[in-house]
């Protein structure tokens, strides 16, 4: 949680606690979250925050395999693009 | 983990014979535990053949409470057979005033037989290029919910 506590805002939180089952915040490891989030901000990703948010369990996933899937994705769609269609990165989650 | 494996989701089948449930044995399942597996399983939802597609491994990482709400909100505007895995991702609140958005600037809320593209933009995306403030017009919607609370 110190991770969620320390990027996101209260309402922020709060959407985070409604949406996902506590297991998963157990589950997150912070350090494998601190470099997926900086790598996503390092790539100037401008919603970085909304796959924090909206896209949690991919949190879950080891950062280099993350930045690693995260880039094929780039690849294939474009930032813009993903950033119109955040539902691409399901893709990430399978 | 046997715990898991010994629930009797697993062998329930739909009318075809097909197992409902098999797919969700997937490696994620075992970040989760039984209790919560179970309050997914239990939802009367899954029979249904419009909500099937949502049985997915990534409903594990959602609560159940919060699916039921986000499927009982959509059921009453009517556009459940539009229900995607990255809805049931938003709040309440955020569906909620984007529906708003959508009504008050008299945006179909269904575009092509699809859901209106605007649920998939990232928040960012919608500020930036749409110059739509999602934290601000869930904001309102918390506001007007309250006072529909009070009066």
């Amino acid at each position: 949680m110190f991770v969620l506590e320390k990027f996101l805002d209260e309402e922020e939180l709060q959407q985070v606690m409604e949406i996902y089952s506590t297991h998963i915040l157990i589950k997150l490891n912070e350090k494998n979250m601190l470099n997926i989030i900086h790598y996503l901000i390092q790539n100037k990703i401008i919603y970085w925050r909304d796959i924090l948010i909206s896209y949690l369990d991919l949190f879950l996933i080891d950062s280099m395999e993350f930045i690693s899937k995260f880039e094929l994705l780039r690849k294939n769609y474009g930032i813009e693009f993903m950033g119109e269609n955040l539902n691409i990165l399901e893709k990430l989650a399978n | 983990m046997l715990e898991i494996l010994d629930l009797p989701y697993w062998d329930e089948k739909d009318e075809q014979g097909k197992y409902i449930f098999r797919d969700l044995l997937t490696s994620s399942i075992w970040n989760s535990n039984v209790d919560k597996i179970q309050s997914i399983l239990r939802l009367p939802y899954w029979g249904n053949p419009i909500y099937q597609h949502l049985l997915t491994s990534s409903l594990w990482i959602l609560n159940a409470k919060h699916i039921q709400d986000v499927i009982e909100f959509c059921e009453t505007i009517g556009i459940e057979q539009f229900i995607t895995i990255s809805l049931l991702k938003k709040s309440i609140l955020q569906l909620k005033a984007l529906i708003h958005y959508l009504n008050e600037q008299n945006i179909s809320i269904i575009i092509n037989g699809k859901l209106n593209p605007i649920f998939n933009y990232s928040s960012s995306v919608l500020k930036k290029k749409y110059h739509i403030d999602l934290k601000e017009l869930v904001r309102i919607e918390k506001k007007e919910n309250i006072k529909l609370c009070l009066s």
